[in-house]
């Protein structure tokens, strides 16, 4: 993991783009955002995703009748819920095969193919939802190895140099860079 | 060492002519001799303390010229909170330490209060200050200022290396009415070159490094 700190951060990005000494002060708001930019383009990467995923070992959420609740994870594990697809939801064990992503919930209602080999998950709102095969609602624990915002203390090493080029694009486009988040 | 006292009298009583003819190279003036009080400089007292005048410009414009070498002779320090004035004194504050350790300055009084009203925003941001006016404001625990500071005190205080200068001064400030004007003025002018030799030592603040585009 990284050992950056707020402080380290804001004065690489000073001197790459040249900026006063005060500006260690200016860029420390910013490392949130740039943190939160970064968790968005690295999760929309497939070289990189696999670097902020949560450890679905420790992340995990109670599966009641077909429903999780994520808000708790969201708040407390800034889990990224419009990335989740790009994650795996494991129901009951990790050893076994990832739920099967549909993308709305019609789809996810809706008989399909292999319905008898795979679960199928989508998301509502802020939660989870899960159909066992025939359309069994399910309960148990899903295990989430999922897209997530790092803070600095689990940025992983790998990504720093791209937290420092976010961080200065934040600064000198910023509009640019909203739109492209 | 500071210029002495005594020689720097025994030097103006000896260019103003002022000293007893018995023993010209004295501090003493001719009236302290029980010489008639009718001399233009009928006491030492009034030498004395034209030498201390003299002396305390010129330890001023030394505490006045921004790095000037022999500044820190006249350095003190005070611990002030942040919010406080830092307190009366001469020239410009030195340095600021914050909890220890020299402090970074703000860009402005409006970015230190941000700091210091948001820590959240800022998580390591620590031992940074800034000055406005005479008003300490910092992030730290304890905020101690280094300023230059001046009291006069019956002996002189400018290093002996500056003792002509304190020679001028006093000559200058005896100046008296109906005096040869051209004479007081020959070592007020001296006086005056030789403050703005050491107000010349002011250290230059390089230009700002324009930020790239």
């Amino acid at each position: 993991m990284s050992a950056l700190t707020h402080e380290h951060l804001a004065i690489q990005v000073r001197q790459k783009l040249r900026l006063p000494p005060t500006a260690t002060l200016d860029l420390q708001p910013l490392v949130p955002v740039a943190l939160n930019q970064l968790a968005v383009q690295v999760a929309g990467d497939y070289k990189k995703r696999h670097w902020l995923l949560t450890d679905p070992s420790a992340i995990t959420a109670t599966l009641t009748s077909g429903v999780a609740d994520l808000s708790a994870l969201i708040a407390s594990d800034n889990i990224l819920i419009e990335m989740i697809r790009y994650g795996m939801v494991y129901y009951n064990a990790i050893t076994g095969q990832p739920l099967i992503w549909q993308n709305q919930v019609g789809i996810g209602r809706m008989a399909g193919p292999y319905d008898q080999l795979f679960n199928h998950v989508w998301a509502q709102g802020t939660t989870l939802q899960v159909r066992g095969p025939n359309a069994t609602a399910l309960s148990g624990t899903l295990y989430l190895a999922i897209p997530f915002v790092a803070s600095l203390d689990d940025l992983p090493e790998p990504l720093t140099d791209d937290l420092v080029n976010t961080l200065a694009r934040l600064v000198v486009m910023p509009a640019a860079n909203e739109n492209a988040a | 060492m500071a210029v002495l006292l005594a020689t720097l009298e025994k030097r103006v009583n000896n260019i103003l002519l002022a000293s007893p003819r018995t023993n010209p190279w004295s501090a003493s003036v001719i009236g302290s001799n029980n010489q008639p009080a009718t001399q233009r400089y009928p006491t030492d007292e009034e030498i004395e303390q034209a030498c201390l005048e003299g002396d305390a410009r010129t330890c001023v414009a030394i505490i006045e010229t921004e790095g000037h070498p022999q500044a820190p002779t006249f350095y003190t320090t005070s611990t002030v909170a942040s919010g406080a004035a830092i307190p009366g004194h001469l020239g410009v504050t030195a340095l600021v330490t914050v909890d220890g350790s020299p402090a970074r300055y703000a860009a402005s009084m409006d970015q230190m209060l941000e700091v210091i009203q948001n820590p959240t925003m800022y998580p390591v941001a620590s031992k940074w200050a800034y000055i406005f006016g005479n008003i300490l404001l910092h992030n730290g625990t304890t905020g101690v200022v280094t300023y230059p500071t001046f009291t006069m005190t019956a002996a002189c205080q400018a290093p002996d290396g500056y003792e002509s200068v304190d020679v001028c001064n006093a000559i200058a400030l005896l100046a008296k009415d109906g005096a040869a004007s051209d004479y007081y003025s020959y070592y007020a002018n001296l006086a005056a070159r030789q403050e703005a030799a050491i107000r010349g030592l002011e250290l230059t603040i390089p230009d700002i490094e324009a930020i790239a585009a």
